[in-house]
Protein backbone atom coordinates (compact mmCIF):
# COMPACT_ATOMS: atom_id res chain seq x y z
CA UNK A 1 0.00 0.00 0.00
CA UNK A 2 1.51 3.07 -0.91
CA UNK A 3 2.56 5.93 1.85
CA UNK A 4 0.10 8.97 2.50
CA UNK A 5 1.19 12.03 0.65
CA UNK A 6 0.72 15.50 2.06
CA UNK A 7 1.49 18.09 0.28
CA UNK A 8 3.84 21.17 1.25
CA UNK A 9 1.20 23.71 -0.15
CA UNK A 10 -0.81 25.67 3.21
CA UNK A 11 -3.79 27.34 2.47
CA UNK A 12 -4.90 30.45 4.69
CA UNK A 13 -7.47 33.46 4.71
CA UNK A 14 -6.55 36.97 4.20
CA UNK A 15 -8.99 39.70 5.42
CA UNK A 16 -8.29 42.57 2.98
CA UNK A 17 -10.29 45.93 2.31
CA UNK A 18 -10.15 46.50 -1.36
CA UNK A 19 -12.97 49.22 -3.57
CA UNK A 20 -14.52 50.07 -0.19
CA UNK A 21 -15.23 46.79 0.45
CA UNK A 22 -14.20 43.96 2.77
CA UNK A 23 -13.20 40.44 1.32
CA UNK A 24 -12.34 37.18 2.86
CA UNK A 25 -9.53 36.27 0.35
CA UNK A 26 -8.79 32.50 0.33
CA UNK A 27 -4.49 32.01 -0.81
CA UNK A 28 -2.58 29.10 -0.63
CA UNK A 29 1.63 28.58 -0.64
CA UNK A 30 4.48 26.91 -1.00
CA UNK A 31 8.18 27.72 -0.78
CA UNK A 32 10.41 30.37 0.00
CA UNK A 33 12.13 33.44 -1.69
CA UNK A 34 11.47 36.00 -4.36
CA UNK A 35 7.81 36.20 -4.04
CA UNK A 36 5.64 34.27 -7.61
CA UNK A 37 2.26 35.88 -7.62
CA UNK A 38 -0.06 33.34 -9.80
CA UNK A 39 -3.54 34.94 -11.17
CA UNK A 40 -5.92 32.43 -12.20
CA UNK A 41 -8.56 32.67 -15.43
CA UNK A 42 -11.78 33.73 -15.34
CA UNK A 43 -14.63 31.79 -14.02
CA UNK A 44 -11.98 29.82 -12.26
CA UNK A 45 -9.64 29.52 -9.05
CA UNK A 46 -6.53 29.20 -7.71
CA UNK A 47 -6.63 25.08 -8.29
CA UNK A 48 -5.07 25.89 -11.77
CA UNK A 49 -2.04 26.40 -9.73
CA UNK A 50 -1.78 23.00 -7.62
CA UNK A 51 0.91 21.47 -10.08
CA UNK A 52 3.37 24.82 -10.14
CA UNK A 53 2.60 25.10 -6.24
CA UNK A 54 3.93 21.42 -5.77
CA UNK A 55 7.10 21.80 -8.71
CA UNK A 56 9.56 21.61 -6.33
CA UNK A 57 12.23 23.14 -8.73
CA UNK A 58 10.05 26.18 -8.18
CA UNK A 59 9.34 26.31 -4.83
CA UNK A 60 12.93 25.78 -3.48
CA UNK A 61 13.69 29.08 -5.58
CA UNK A 62 9.79 31.38 -4.96
CA UNK A 63 7.17 31.55 -2.33
CA UNK A 64 4.77 31.18 -4.88
CA UNK A 65 1.29 32.48 -4.05
CA UNK A 66 -2.28 31.47 -5.73
CA UNK A 67 -5.08 33.22 -4.61
CA UNK A 68 -8.77 33.33 -5.19
CA UNK A 69 -10.32 36.41 -6.59
CA UNK A 70 -14.04 37.57 -4.35
CA UNK A 71 -16.33 35.28 -6.12
CA UNK A 72 -14.26 32.70 -7.22
CA UNK A 73 -13.22 29.58 -5.48
CA UNK A 74 -13.02 29.52 -1.75
CA UNK A 75 -12.99 33.59 -1.69
CA UNK A 76 -17.23 34.49 -1.35
CA UNK A 77 -18.41 37.49 -2.38
CA UNK A 78 -18.91 40.64 -0.95
CA UNK A 79 -21.54 41.57 0.88
CA UNK A 80 -24.79 42.47 -0.27
CA UNK A 81 -23.75 40.48 -3.46
CA UNK A 82 -27.38 39.13 -4.26
CA UNK A 83 -28.18 42.70 -5.16
CA UNK A 84 -25.93 43.53 -7.80
CA UNK A 85 -24.69 41.68 -11.51
CA UNK A 86 -20.99 40.52 -11.10
CA UNK A 87 -18.74 42.37 -13.77
CA UNK A 88 -15.39 42.56 -12.96
CA UNK A 89 -13.61 46.35 -14.11
CA UNK A 90 -9.89 46.81 -14.59
CA UNK A 91 -9.73 49.56 -11.99
CA UNK A 92 -10.88 46.63 -9.05
CA UNK A 93 -9.22 44.14 -10.58
CA UNK A 94 -5.89 45.85 -10.52
CA UNK A 95 -6.94 47.22 -6.70
CA UNK A 96 -7.73 43.75 -5.32
CA UNK A 97 -3.69 42.33 -6.82
CA UNK A 98 -2.13 45.04 -5.13
CA UNK A 99 -3.74 44.81 -1.96
CA UNK A 100 -3.55 40.87 -1.86
CA UNK A 101 -0.08 41.54 -2.90
CA UNK A 102 0.42 44.59 0.39
CA UNK A 103 -1.51 42.52 2.47
CA UNK A 104 0.86 39.21 2.17
CA UNK A 105 4.07 41.28 2.34
CA UNK A 106 4.70 40.53 -1.09
CA UNK A 107 7.77 42.56 -1.82
CA UNK A 108 8.22 42.89 -5.69
CA UNK A 109 6.61 39.50 -6.81
CA UNK A 110 7.05 38.13 -10.62
CA UNK A 111 3.52 37.69 -11.10
CA UNK A 112 2.26 35.41 -13.47
CA UNK A 113 -1.55 35.35 -14.83
CA UNK A 114 -3.39 33.54 -17.29
CA UNK A 115 -6.32 34.46 -19.51
CA UNK A 116 -7.88 37.59 -18.54
CA UNK A 117 -4.63 37.53 -15.42
CA UNK A 118 -2.33 37.41 -18.76
CA UNK A 119 -4.02 40.38 -20.09
CA UNK A 120 -3.98 41.70 -16.48
CA UNK A 121 -0.51 41.63 -15.95
CA UNK A 122 0.07 44.20 -18.68
CA UNK A 123 -1.71 47.13 -16.83
CA UNK A 124 -0.39 46.19 -13.97
CA UNK A 125 3.15 47.08 -15.35
CA UNK A 126 2.10 49.82 -17.22
CA UNK A 127 0.36 51.55 -14.01
CA UNK A 128 2.96 50.71 -11.44
CA UNK A 129 6.05 49.09 -12.93
CA UNK A 130 8.56 49.71 -9.89
CA UNK A 131 5.89 47.43 -8.04
CA UNK A 132 6.68 43.96 -9.23
CA UNK A 133 10.02 41.91 -10.08
CA UNK A 134 8.29 41.50 -13.85
CA UNK A 135 4.89 39.63 -15.38
CA UNK A 136 4.85 36.72 -17.46
CA UNK A 137 1.40 36.43 -19.21
CA UNK A 138 0.13 33.38 -21.04
CA UNK A 139 -2.94 33.84 -23.30
CA UNK A 140 -2.83 37.31 -22.83
CA UNK A 141 -3.71 40.17 -25.52
CA UNK A 142 -3.99 44.07 -26.12
CA UNK A 143 -8.06 43.73 -26.43
CA UNK A 144 -9.40 39.59 -26.88
CA UNK A 145 -12.72 40.18 -28.75
CA UNK A 146 -15.42 38.20 -28.04
CA UNK A 147 -15.47 36.50 -24.44
CA UNK A 148 -18.11 38.42 -23.45
CA UNK A 149 -21.42 36.90 -24.08
CA UNK A 150 -24.85 36.85 -21.94
CA UNK A 151 -25.79 33.09 -22.19
CA UNK A 152 -24.33 31.69 -19.06
CA UNK A 153 -27.28 33.37 -17.25
CA UNK A 154 -29.77 32.16 -19.52
CA UNK A 155 -32.76 30.05 -17.55
CA UNK A 156 -32.88 27.02 -20.17
CA UNK A 157 -29.18 26.38 -20.13
CA UNK A 158 -26.95 24.57 -17.89
CA UNK A 159 -24.31 26.93 -17.36
CA UNK A 160 -22.33 24.42 -15.31
CA UNK A 161 -21.74 22.13 -17.76
CA UNK A 162 -22.23 24.71 -20.78
CA UNK A 163 -19.11 27.33 -19.45
CA UNK A 164 -17.05 24.32 -18.78
CA UNK A 165 -17.31 22.83 -22.27
CA UNK A 166 -16.85 26.28 -23.69
CA UNK A 167 -13.62 26.77 -22.14
CA UNK A 168 -12.21 23.29 -22.17
CA UNK A 169 -12.62 23.87 -26.00
CA UNK A 170 -9.66 26.05 -25.70
CA UNK A 171 -7.17 23.35 -25.03
CA UNK A 172 -4.82 21.31 -26.79
CA UNK A 173 -5.99 17.49 -27.78
CA UNK A 174 -2.82 17.06 -26.91
CA UNK A 175 -2.29 17.78 -23.08
CA UNK A 176 -3.09 14.87 -21.19
CA UNK A 177 -6.54 13.86 -20.80
CA UNK A 178 -6.98 13.82 -16.55
CA UNK A 179 -5.55 17.30 -17.13
CA UNK A 180 -8.30 18.59 -19.61
CA UNK A 181 -10.76 16.84 -17.52
CA UNK A 182 -9.59 18.58 -14.07
CA UNK A 183 -9.87 22.43 -16.17
CA UNK A 184 -13.45 21.30 -17.07
CA UNK A 185 -14.18 20.36 -13.81
CA UNK A 186 -13.03 23.04 -11.81
CA UNK A 187 -14.66 25.46 -14.37
CA UNK A 188 -18.14 23.53 -13.87
CA UNK A 189 -18.22 25.05 -9.83
CA UNK A 190 -17.72 28.71 -11.07
CA UNK A 191 -21.08 30.73 -9.69
CA UNK A 192 -23.86 31.87 -11.75
CA UNK A 193 -22.13 34.99 -14.46
CA UNK A 194 -18.99 35.40 -12.76
CA UNK A 195 -17.45 33.95 -15.88
CA UNK A 196 -19.14 35.88 -18.00
CA UNK A 197 -18.23 39.06 -15.35
CA UNK A 198 -14.73 38.09 -15.83
CA UNK A 199 -14.87 38.30 -19.39
CA UNK A 200 -16.43 41.86 -19.16
CA UNK A 201 -13.02 43.00 -17.75
CA UNK A 202 -10.93 40.84 -20.70
CA UNK A 203 -13.32 41.67 -24.00
CA UNK A 204 -15.08 44.80 -23.08
CA UNK A 205 -13.20 47.15 -20.05
CA UNK A 206 -9.92 46.29 -20.42
CA UNK A 207 -8.09 48.01 -23.68
CA UNK A 208 -4.35 48.46 -24.28
CA UNK A 209 -4.06 48.82 -27.65
CA UNK A 210 -3.54 52.72 -26.76
CA UNK A 211 -1.46 52.84 -23.95
CA UNK A 212 0.68 48.93 -24.57
CA UNK A 213 3.70 51.35 -25.95
CA UNK A 214 4.11 53.01 -22.66
CA UNK A 215 4.69 50.17 -20.84
CA UNK A 216 8.33 50.78 -19.29
CA UNK A 217 9.84 46.85 -19.55
CA UNK A 218 13.11 48.48 -18.28
CA UNK A 219 11.10 48.95 -14.80
CA UNK A 220 8.78 46.03 -15.30
CA UNK A 221 10.27 43.25 -17.81
CA UNK A 222 7.11 41.59 -19.39
CA UNK A 223 6.93 38.36 -21.08
CA UNK A 224 3.96 36.82 -23.01
CA UNK A 225 3.50 33.07 -23.91
CA UNK A 226 0.41 31.71 -25.70
CA UNK A 227 -0.54 28.10 -26.17
CA UNK A 228 -0.71 27.35 -30.20
CA UNK A 229 -4.07 25.69 -30.12
CA UNK A 230 -5.51 28.94 -27.70
CA UNK A 231 -8.00 30.13 -30.39
CA UNK A 232 -9.48 32.99 -28.05
CA UNK A 233 -6.40 35.09 -27.48
CA UNK A 234 -4.55 33.51 -30.64
CA UNK A 235 -0.43 33.67 -30.87
CA UNK A 236 -1.17 36.33 -33.40
CA UNK A 237 -2.98 38.44 -30.59
CA UNK A 238 -0.09 37.54 -28.00
CA UNK A 239 2.13 38.30 -30.95
CA UNK A 240 0.69 41.65 -31.63
CA UNK A 241 1.40 42.86 -27.86
CA UNK A 242 4.93 41.74 -28.42
CA UNK A 243 4.78 43.96 -31.05
CA UNK A 244 3.31 47.09 -29.18
CA UNK A 245 5.48 47.14 -25.29
CA UNK A 246 8.64 47.67 -26.48
CA UNK A 247 11.09 45.88 -24.63
CA UNK A 248 8.49 43.01 -24.42
CA UNK A 249 9.76 39.48 -25.29
CA UNK A 250 7.67 35.44 -25.94
CA UNK A 251 6.15 33.77 -28.12
CA UNK A 252 3.69 30.73 -29.49
CA UNK A 253 4.07 27.82 -27.07
CA UNK A 254 3.77 24.21 -29.19
CA UNK A 255 1.38 21.91 -28.78
CA UNK A 256 -0.37 23.54 -25.41
CA UNK A 257 -3.49 25.92 -25.68
CA UNK A 258 -5.15 28.78 -23.30
CA UNK A 259 -4.79 26.67 -19.55
CA UNK A 260 -0.66 26.28 -19.82
CA UNK A 261 -0.26 25.63 -16.42
CA UNK A 262 -3.13 23.56 -15.97
CA UNK A 263 -3.90 21.32 -19.27
CA UNK A 264 -0.03 20.04 -19.78
CA UNK A 265 2.15 21.69 -16.33
CA UNK A 266 4.96 19.39 -17.48
CA UNK A 267 5.15 20.58 -21.22
CA UNK A 268 4.58 24.45 -19.51
CA UNK A 269 7.25 24.31 -16.90
CA UNK A 270 9.68 23.57 -19.65
CA UNK A 271 8.35 27.52 -20.88
CA UNK A 272 8.23 28.88 -17.42
CA UNK A 273 11.57 27.65 -15.39
CA UNK A 274 14.25 29.95 -18.14
CA UNK A 275 11.72 33.16 -18.06
CA UNK A 276 11.95 32.67 -13.88
CA UNK A 277 15.53 32.33 -13.83
CA UNK A 278 15.82 35.23 -15.74
CA UNK A 279 13.41 37.46 -14.07
CA UNK A 280 15.04 36.32 -10.81
CA UNK A 281 18.77 37.29 -11.99
CA UNK A 282 16.99 41.13 -13.46
CA UNK A 283 15.30 41.14 -10.09
CA UNK A 284 18.49 40.73 -8.24
CA UNK A 285 20.26 42.97 -10.35
CA UNK A 286 17.51 45.80 -10.06
CA UNK A 287 16.58 46.01 -6.38
CA UNK A 288 13.86 43.46 -5.23
CA UNK A 289 12.39 45.83 -2.66
CA UNK A 290 9.53 47.90 -4.04
CA UNK A 291 10.23 51.37 -5.47
CA UNK A 292 9.17 54.42 -3.69
CA UNK B 1 -19.52 14.21 -46.42
CA UNK B 2 -18.18 11.79 -43.88
CA UNK B 3 -19.65 8.33 -45.38
CA UNK B 4 -22.86 6.78 -44.48
CA UNK B 5 -21.37 3.58 -43.13
CA UNK B 6 -18.70 5.88 -41.29
CA UNK B 7 -21.45 7.47 -39.80
CA UNK B 8 -24.04 4.09 -38.63
CA UNK B 9 -20.49 3.03 -37.34
CA UNK B 10 -20.12 5.91 -35.09
CA UNK B 11 -23.35 5.77 -33.92
CA UNK B 12 -22.94 2.21 -32.82
CA UNK B 13 -19.71 3.81 -30.71
CA UNK B 14 -22.03 6.48 -29.32
CA UNK B 15 -24.64 3.65 -28.37
CA UNK B 16 -21.25 1.54 -26.61
CA UNK B 17 -19.79 4.86 -24.98
CA UNK B 18 -19.90 5.15 -21.12
CA UNK B 19 -19.40 8.61 -21.01
CA UNK B 20 -22.00 9.44 -23.49
CA UNK B 21 -24.60 6.88 -21.65
CA UNK B 22 -24.44 9.11 -18.77
CA UNK B 23 -24.26 12.63 -19.98
CA UNK B 24 -26.65 12.01 -22.68
CA UNK B 25 -29.00 10.44 -20.70
CA UNK B 26 -31.57 13.86 -20.61
CA UNK B 27 -30.73 14.97 -24.00
CA UNK B 28 -33.17 15.16 -27.04
CA UNK B 29 -31.50 16.91 -29.90
CA UNK B 30 -31.62 16.76 -33.94
CA UNK B 31 -28.84 18.25 -35.55
CA UNK B 32 -28.77 18.42 -39.36
CA UNK B 33 -25.48 18.39 -41.24
CA UNK B 34 -24.71 19.58 -44.42
CA UNK B 35 -21.52 20.30 -46.84
CA UNK B 36 -20.82 21.18 -50.16
CA UNK B 37 -20.71 18.31 -52.25
CA UNK B 38 -24.78 17.57 -51.69
CA UNK B 39 -24.59 15.68 -48.45
CA UNK B 40 -27.12 16.61 -46.08
CA UNK B 41 -28.08 14.19 -43.11
CA UNK B 42 -30.19 14.66 -40.13
CA UNK B 43 -28.67 13.10 -36.71
CA UNK B 44 -31.44 12.45 -34.36
CA UNK B 45 -29.76 12.14 -30.48
CA UNK B 46 -31.95 10.93 -27.99
CA UNK B 47 -31.10 10.33 -24.63
CA UNK B 48 -28.06 8.31 -25.37
CA UNK B 49 -28.68 6.60 -28.91
CA UNK B 50 -28.10 8.78 -32.45
CA UNK B 51 -30.52 8.02 -35.13
CA UNK B 52 -28.71 9.18 -38.93
CA UNK B 53 -31.30 9.70 -41.55
CA UNK B 54 -31.07 11.56 -45.02
CA UNK B 55 -32.54 14.59 -44.66
CA UNK B 56 -35.78 15.66 -46.44
CA UNK B 57 -35.48 17.57 -49.64
CA UNK B 58 -36.39 21.23 -48.38
CA UNK B 59 -40.22 20.93 -49.77
CA UNK B 60 -40.82 17.90 -48.10
CA UNK B 61 -39.42 19.02 -44.57
CA UNK B 62 -41.86 20.09 -42.32
CA UNK B 63 -39.61 21.78 -39.86
CA UNK B 64 -35.61 21.69 -39.89
CA UNK B 65 -33.63 20.27 -37.03
CA UNK B 66 -33.09 22.15 -33.69
CA UNK B 67 -29.40 23.21 -34.98
CA UNK B 68 -27.50 23.18 -38.56
CA UNK B 69 -24.17 22.78 -39.60
CA UNK B 70 -22.59 23.77 -42.60
CA UNK B 71 -19.04 22.94 -43.51
CA UNK B 72 -16.87 22.00 -46.60
CA UNK B 73 -16.32 18.27 -46.92
CA UNK B 74 -12.75 19.41 -45.77
CA UNK B 75 -13.90 20.80 -42.49
CA UNK B 76 -15.85 17.85 -41.73
CA UNK B 77 -12.97 15.96 -42.44
CA UNK B 78 -10.66 18.29 -39.78
CA UNK B 79 -13.36 17.82 -36.99
CA UNK B 80 -12.77 13.71 -36.82
CA UNK B 81 -9.54 14.46 -37.42
CA UNK B 82 -7.24 12.47 -34.57
CA UNK B 83 -4.29 15.19 -35.10
CA UNK B 84 -6.32 18.51 -35.63
CA UNK B 85 -4.45 21.47 -36.53
CA UNK B 86 -4.11 24.00 -34.19
CA UNK B 87 -7.33 26.38 -33.54
CA UNK B 88 -9.35 23.90 -36.20
CA UNK B 89 -9.23 21.13 -33.56
CA UNK B 90 -12.87 20.86 -32.58
CA UNK B 91 -16.16 22.08 -33.35
CA UNK B 92 -16.01 25.71 -31.83
CA UNK B 93 -12.68 26.00 -32.93
CA UNK B 94 -14.33 25.11 -36.39
CA UNK B 95 -17.01 27.71 -36.25
CA UNK B 96 -14.12 30.28 -36.10
CA UNK B 97 -11.93 29.07 -38.74
CA UNK B 98 -12.34 30.29 -42.47
CA UNK B 99 -13.23 27.17 -44.51
CA UNK B 100 -14.89 25.87 -40.97
CA UNK B 101 -18.16 24.84 -40.34
CA UNK B 102 -20.76 27.39 -40.48
CA UNK B 103 -23.84 27.47 -37.36
CA UNK B 104 -26.63 28.04 -40.11
CA UNK B 105 -29.40 27.78 -37.25
CA UNK B 106 -30.21 27.23 -33.40
CA UNK B 107 -27.00 28.58 -31.57
CA UNK B 108 -28.68 28.10 -28.83
CA UNK B 109 -29.25 24.17 -29.20
CA UNK B 110 -24.86 24.22 -29.87
CA UNK B 111 -24.73 25.79 -26.77
CA UNK B 112 -27.20 24.35 -24.55
CA UNK B 113 -25.91 20.95 -25.75
CA UNK B 114 -22.14 21.56 -26.13
CA UNK B 115 -21.34 19.34 -23.56
CA UNK B 116 -22.84 15.99 -25.40
CA UNK B 117 -22.54 17.53 -28.59
CA UNK B 118 -18.24 17.65 -27.88
CA UNK B 119 -18.20 14.33 -26.16
CA UNK B 120 -19.99 12.92 -30.02
CA UNK B 121 -17.11 15.00 -31.56
CA UNK B 122 -14.39 13.21 -29.53
CA UNK B 123 -15.95 9.50 -30.02
CA UNK B 124 -16.27 10.40 -33.84
CA UNK B 125 -12.37 11.40 -33.61
CA UNK B 126 -11.24 8.26 -31.59
CA UNK B 127 -13.59 6.16 -33.81
CA UNK B 128 -10.88 7.41 -36.78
Amino acid sequence: MAEPVIEDVVGRYLHVASSGEQHRVYFEEAGSGPPLLALHTAGSDSRQFRHLLADDEVTSRHRVVAFDLPWHGRSLPPDRWWEREYLLTTDRYVAIVEDVSDALGLERPIVLGCSMAGSLVMELARRSPDRWGGVIGLSGGLHVEGRFADWSLWPDLNAQQVVASWTASLMSPHSPEASRREVWWTYSQGGPGVYRGDTYFYSEDLDLRETAGTIDTARCPVVLLTGEYDHACTPDDTAAAIAAIPGARGGTMAGIGHFPMAENYPLFRTHLLPVLEELRGWRDDHGSMRQP
Amino acid sequence: MISRAWLDEWAAAVARDAENAHIGRFTDVTVRVVDDNGGDVVLHYDHGRVRVEDAPEAEHRAFDADLVLRGPVSAWAELVDPAPAPRRHDLLSLTKAADGIEVVRGREHLLRHLRVLTRLVEIGRSHG
